[in-house]
């Protein structure tokens, strides 16, 4: 539940993000874009993973990091070419899968959290080709969420999940 | 101006593509030769020569012919496609030494320093070989550099062909033909529009991104082994470096079919006069293709009861489902495209359909075998060779074959010669075959694979299998035969004739 938060985070993120995509013009988008990306995964990966896992301090940084990701990612894309948007989409694509196949493997431990790391890629197994279903599917899905009710319901949901993962025990 | 660098490029494209052909004709050629020598040394029962020489040419025949097979089939998709996005062509040339030189690396590897472990280097298998050879750990180290080098060509062919392809669409739905779902075809203007993407374009887009997955952790799998083999003292996640070593192999491998079914989009409708169209099918085929068919290798871990049982489910599920989009898209489509199109049955389309017809058979063995119950009968015995060497040498080969007889004339400005090549084909389809149904018995009745000995009660079928395979290597040395007399009496360079500027591609204005 916890590790799925850490995505959530990223999607909380990123729907803040959005809201500033036009009140903040900054240049750069690509590039912050990119680094909002980076900021994602870079908790994933074992050293950083461990670190957080045992300094609450940098637990919580991290926590930030995710959010703050998220949010630079949900800033910057809506502005950005649709070839630059694909070459983002593909590369999280690719970096998942080195995640994904070392969680399945149980080669990343959360001690605080034990078995999660299979769940997690399991899960993530799941997500990925679904993620490729959204891209296809963008057109109507975008259309059907443009109706305030049901972005604001989907947007509560993400939030109330996000909150729930990060304070639950397991 | 404009016109002189067009020309300029369709000949170094021309040219880098000439030199893509005749290397990969030669090095199949040379490997299926070596291929051949190891069934015969099984056949004889361990007579022509050593056990050790065996396992050495069977890992440079396993490696080699999927690095030159993906790499080859690479090479043909660039050429045919080059003419509809920007293609680099210094890419290209730097892909095509990074290969060869991987390549070279490979073979001094397992002929210099005795690496024979396969290309399944499952860690710590390269540096720790059961042989006991005093020179393992570099002949690991040069078959993990080899094999990076080709991975790292691969690499940048996925990263220059989607930049060049990002470019042309604009976006990656657009490129990925996402637009047919909607209604109005979501911003489609027809197919006038610059935009467009066609099925190659897609194929091609599909390749690779599964092809940068695959690449990036087979480069990462290698540089934490070579780590390993440097600094002993770091140890690897065993169950993880199979993952990503599996992951790595069985997606390069699976894409060779993928990259195949991109040229015949180009190849085939020239020949039935019928255009191999875009459309919802074609494009939801691809889209699960490329959604699932990277999670398809857990069918290899079976046996690991350590890896988690989900995943196992998993493998079984998505190797079936993974069958389904080329049944129903590339081959049902391109036997559509064929009925009652009074083609004329030349070299090139008569190997495209023989080639769906190795690509559905073999992936029907292979579809068996991932079957968890079949496979714990199945698992690492002769049916694992049958079924990929019938969608790998009568699927891929014979698509490449195809579309070699294609291109040929646009590259030397002559053809190659018809009878040869359907009396090639006669010989390859017969030989193929019977090679393979030879190893699908032997399969069955549990003979194991890369086993230096024929199980008992399987001589016979061993040594069938070794005529048949020497019938089918006749067919592949008349081909190639062919291929090098039209390089060698043809001139340097076929001028193409130039476009009009109006009707120029608008990637090459």
């Amino acid at each position: 539940m916890h590790h799925f938060a850490h995505w959530l985070w990223v999607v909380a993120g990123a729907i803040v993000g959005y809201q500033f995509r036009d009140l903040v013009t900054l240049p750069g988008r690509t590039l912050v874009a990119w680094a909002g990306l980076f900021a994602a995964f870079s908790w994933h990966l074992p050293p950083l993973l461990s670190w957080a896992e045992t300094n609450q301090g940098a637990h919580i940084f991290a926590h930030v990091t995710l959010l703050v990701g998220g949010g630079a990612m949900g800033w910057a894309l809506p502005q950005l070419s649709g070839a630059r948007k694909g070459a983002l989409f593909i590369a999280a694509n690719v970096v998942m899968w080195p995640i994904v196949l070392a969680e399945l493997a149980n080669a990343f431990v959360y001690p605080s959290y034990p078995g999660q790391a299979t769940a997690a890629g399991i899960a993530e197994l799941g997500a990925m080709p679904l993620a490729w279903l959204v891209l296809a599917f963008w057109g109507p899905l975008r259309r059907g969420l443009a109706r305030p009710g049901a972005t604001n319901a989907v947007q509560a949901l993400l939030a109330v999940a996000a909150l729930v993962g990060w304070v639950l025990p397991f | 101006m404009q016109d002189r660098l067009l020309l300029l490029r369709q000949l170094r494209a021309q040219r880098i593509t000439r030199i893509w052909l005749v290397t990969s004709g030669l090095v199949l050629l040379g490997l299926a030769l070596a291929g051949g020598s190891m069934r015969l040394a099984q056949a004889s029962g361990g007579n022509l020569f050593s056990a050790d020489l065996f396992y050495e040419v069977m890992s440079v025949h396993g490696s080699g012919m999927v690095v030159v097979g993906l790499m080859a089939g690479a090479g043909v998709l660039w050429y045919l496609v080059s003419n509809e996005i920007e293609l680099s062509v210094t890419v290209n040339r730097i892909v095509f030494l990074l290969t060869l030189s991987g390549l070279v690396m490979i073979v001094l590897a397992v002929m210099v320093f005795g690496y024979s472990s396969a290309w399944t280097f499952l860690y710590p298998l390269p540096e720790n070989p059961g042989s006991g050879i005093a020179t393992a750990a570099i002949g690991a180290a040069a078959y993990l550099i080899g094999l990076a080098l080709a991975v790292v060509g691969f690499l940048l062919w996925c990263l220059d062909f989607l930049r060049a392809a990002l470019k042309r669409c604009g976006s990656l739905q657009r490129l990925l033909g996402f637009y047919v779902f909607g209604s109005a075809g979501h911003g489609h203007s027809g197919e006038n529009d610059p935009t467009t993407t066609n099925p190659s374009l897609i194929a091609g887009t599909v390749c690779a991104i599964l092809g940068l997955s695959a690449c990036v952790i087979g480069s990462l799998i290698v540089v934490l082994m070579l780590t390993s083999l440097v600094f002993p003292s770091l140890t690897l996640n065993a169950l993880v470096a199979k993952n990503m070593i599996y992951f790595t192999g069985h997606t390069l491998a699976n894409l060779q079919i993928y990259v195949a079914a991109g040229i015949a989009y180009s190849v085939l409708p020239l020949y039935t006069k019928r255009p191999w169209r875009l459309s919802r099918a074609l494009v939801a085929g691809w889209l699960a293709t490329l959604a699932i068919v990277m999670l398809a290798f857990f069918h290899h871990l079976y046996q690991d009861f350590a890896q988690p049982e989900a995943v196992q489910w998993v493998g079984n599920v998505v190797s079936y489902a993974a069958a389904i989009p080329p049944m129903t898209v590339t081959i049902y489509g391109g036997l559509v495209l064929v009925w009652r199109s009074g083609i004329r049955w030349s070299a090139a389309p008569l190997f495209t359909l023989m080639a769906m017809a190795g690509w559905a058979i073999g992936g029907f063995g292979a579809v068996i075998d991932s079957t968890i119950s079949l496979n714990q009968l199945f698992h690492n015995t002769l049916w694992v060779p049958a079924h990929f060497h019938t969608y790998m040498a009568l699927g891929v080969m014979f698509f490449l074959i195809g579309a070699t007889y294609h291109v040929i004339p646009k590259l030397t400005g002559r053809q190659m010669k018809e009878n040869v090549g359907r009396r090639a084909a006669a010989l390859m389809a017969f030989g193929g075959y019977g090679l393979v149904l030879c190893w699908y018995i032997s399969g069955s009745m549990s003979a194991p694979r890369r086993y230096f000995y024929p199980l008992s009660g399987t001589e016979v079928l061993a040594w069938v299998g070794v005529a048949c395979a020497a019938v089918a290597l006749t067919g592949a040395v008349m081909v190639c035969y062919d291929l090098v007399d039209v390089f060698l009496t043809s001139p340097h360079y076929n001028l193409p004739k130039l476009a009009p500027s109006s009707e120029l591609a608008p990637s090459e204005v």
